[in-house]
């Protein structure tokens, strides 16, 4: 062992961490295979929301003026007062003003006009399937940022269970069997740890926020939740009761413009409006910043209170404020956000392989499991398929909200269930990889035929040419040989 | 206002990876191709059901999922309030326990994974859990 990066390696620790490794997989594998491929498309909402709704008004950016004036028709227009009036402004990659209520959302003109309703229900589905897994909101939460504390577990259990992983970073081995699966995990495990390492931090760190927050206040706070995250993110002030008109909203935007020309603001909030109490807060981008924001506070005449101290507060709050964006990969625009799809791919490649991995050995082992194997393979390729199954569903028939949660959980254990039954996974692989082209190839069509005039919008084609290169690239690897699942030799029962 | 020093060094480690990743694709894409070499045609019998065998692995399952989970958040709540006690800003401590909580709940688990010995990987996670919960009691 005289190799190892381990001191004192022995056979039987090696083999503990195997076997950790394995547990851990084989439990939740398959939920932290659907967090990695969602979580790897969803890098792209912002595409995915200007392709399903290509007619929307876009502009780069939206004056003053003309942001507060659609702002106070949406406004005027709720029958019940919203406690909070949103302006999302333009950004490079979704340039398009949304003004936003507690209820209802609708894009604004350029000229402060109102547009259309905002709706992009699949994607919508998409991002509260990466967040919750589509549980009730502290629950999702919890359940996903427990699944990135497992993968970190996996991560450390596999670094543990090879001691050589670092001395054979550069080997790979064609062919065959499972020597070149092995090679293709436990290469792409080393060489993208720093990614799949921080992104499951990250995501554990804001999906357990939530109930950490809540031990620590009953704890250290008398039960006072808001007090654990205030001196990160500053604190509302306590609602003032009183009318009053409307505050400044486009004086506030104006003032951002002006003194702060290289921020990128990306939202307006006015809490409680009409109210003696409310205030406004611009969320503005730092663009050499990994945080998502700092917060610039208003009062209802529109003057500048000061910020919270994001971008250049206590190196807590600048930490705390860079986690989303290092989880979700839009701090660098398109290029960081085509290496996060590279990074999130292989973070899907090293899931499935290490499951098939363990399917080979029980093979080799004598002790196969083909209704197992096959339910894995109805997990891989049937996630994506499911995706585009709920993707065409939305594009074809107009299904949003719990409609697609149905299709997408009740089609997904319907395939798992049907592979266990017939225990045959190369071609469970090989079906469901040709339906999952088939089925983005019809959803594609059919949006094309719908936008037909929009054909050369980017809202359209960027998404378009992203997904006909999926489909020819599942294409292509169809054509290659699919791994080697069959069984040749008389077997036990599992 | 900034110093930008966080993003460079993001892009740089990325930019690594990428590079280490297209070197990798250039070994796998120049490596010889071998066959499998063939499987032994060896068969074991499935392992016989019992009920015992089931329970250890139901109970090691919630050793390294919740109970591990919970032991964890005990652990990082009771740190919160020692580190709170000791006078350390209340953000840095934030940060310090919402990473310590998650790297402690993947470690026990993978601690409750590897120990072979079913008492001593109880007592290692549930004791790891009790002493900071005797501790966060007596406090409140």
């Amino acid at each position: 062992m005289g190799n190892s990066i381990w001191p004192k390696s022995s056979s039987q620790r090696v083999a503990k961490s195997l076997e950790a490794h394995s547990v851990i997989a084989l439990a939740l594998g398959g939920l932290i295979y659907i967090l990695a491929v969602t979580g790897t498309l969803s890098v792209f909402n912002h595409e995915f929301q200007r392709w399903e709704q290509p007619n929307a008004p876009e502009m780069k950016v939206i004056s003053p003026d003309a942001a507060a004036s659609a702002a106070k028709l949406v406004f005027e227009s709720e029958e019940t007062p919203t406690t909070h009036l949103y302006i999302n402004f333009p950004q490079p990659d979704l340039p398009r003003t949304v003004i936003t209520t507690d209820t209802q959302a609708f894009f604004a003109n350029s000229d402060g006009t109102v547009g259309p309703r905002e709706h992009f229900p699949w994607t919508q589905f998409l991002l509260d399937l990466h967040y919750y897994l589509h549980l009730p909101q502290i629950l999702g939460l919890t359940v996903v940022g427990a699944l990135g504390a497992f993968l970190i577990a996996m991560s450390i259990s596999g670094f543990m269970a090879h001691p050589r992983i670092f001395r054979d970073a550069f080997t790979f081995r064609r062919g065959d069997g499972r020597v070149p699966l092995t090679d293709l995990h436990n290469r792409l495990s080393v060489w993208t740890a720093p990614f799949h390492v921080s992104n499951a931090l990250t995501g554990a760190f804001l999906g357990l926020a939530t109930i950490l927050a809540i031990a620590i206040a009953s704890v250290s706070f008398s039960g006072d939740f808001f007090k654990v995250f205030s001196p990160v993110f500053g604190s509302e002030p306590p609602p003032i009761e009183g009318e009053a008109d409307l505050a400044e909203i486009a004086g506030p935007i104006a003032f951002m413009q002006d003194t702060y020309p290289e921020l990128s603001p990306t939202y307006f909030i006015l809490h409680d409006p009409m109210t003696a109490g409310q205030h406004s807060t611009i969320i503005a981008e730092h663009s050499d910043r990994l945080i998502f924001g700092e917060y610039y506070n208003f009062d209802a005449a529109g003057t500048y209170q000061g910020s919270v101290g994001i971008s250049d507060g206590t190196i807590g709050q600048q930490i705390i404020g860079s986690v989303y964006n290092v989880h979700f990969g839009n701090w660098g625009g398109l290029p960081v956000k085509l290496a996060y799809l590279v990074f999130g791919l292989s973070l899907s490649i090293i899931i499935a392989s290490g499951l098939r991995i363990y399917f080979t050995r029980r093979r080799e082992k004598g002790r196969p499991a083909p209704r197992l194997e096959a339910g894995w393979e109805a997990i891989v390729w049937g996630t994506p398929a499911m995706l585009a199954v709920t993707l065409l569903a939305a594009v074809g028939l107009g299904v949003e909200g719990v409609g697609l949660v149905l299709i997408f959980w009740l089609g997904l254990t319907s395939l798992c269930a049907g592979a266990i039954i017939f225990a045959r996974p190369d071609q469970v692989l090989r079906g469901l990889k040709a339906a999952t082209g088939l089925l983005i190839s019809l959803a594609l069509l059919i949006h094309l035929v719908q936008h037909m005039s929009l054909l050369a919008s980017p809202a359209l084609y960027s998404i378009t040419i992203a997904l006909v290169l999926l489909v020819l690239s599942i294409g292509i690897s169809s054509r290659l040989e699919a791994p080697k699942h069959a069984v040749k030799r008389k077997v036990p029962a599992e | 206002m900034t110093s930008g020093a966080d993003k460079g060094a993001a892009l740089g480690i990325i930019a690594v990876i990428l590079l280490a990743m297209a070197v990798l694709g250039r070994e796998a894409f120049n490596a010889k191709s071998r066959d499998a070499k063939p499987v032994r045609a060896r068969i074991t019998e499935a392992e016989a059901f019992s009920a015992r065998g089931l329970l250890r692995k139901i109970w090691v399952g919630l050793l390294i999922g919740p109970i591990s989970g919970l032991a964890a958040l005990a652990i990082s709540t009771a740190m919160f309030a020692v580190l709170r006690g000791q006078g350390m800003e209340h953000s840095i401590n934030l940060t310090i326990v919402s990473f310590a909580f998650t790297l402690l709940w993947s470690g026990l688990s993978v601690f409750a994974g590897l120990e072979p010995r079913l008492l001593r990987k109880t007592f290692g996670v549930i004791g790891l859990g009790v002493l900071p919960l005797a501790y966060l009691i007596s406090f409140t």
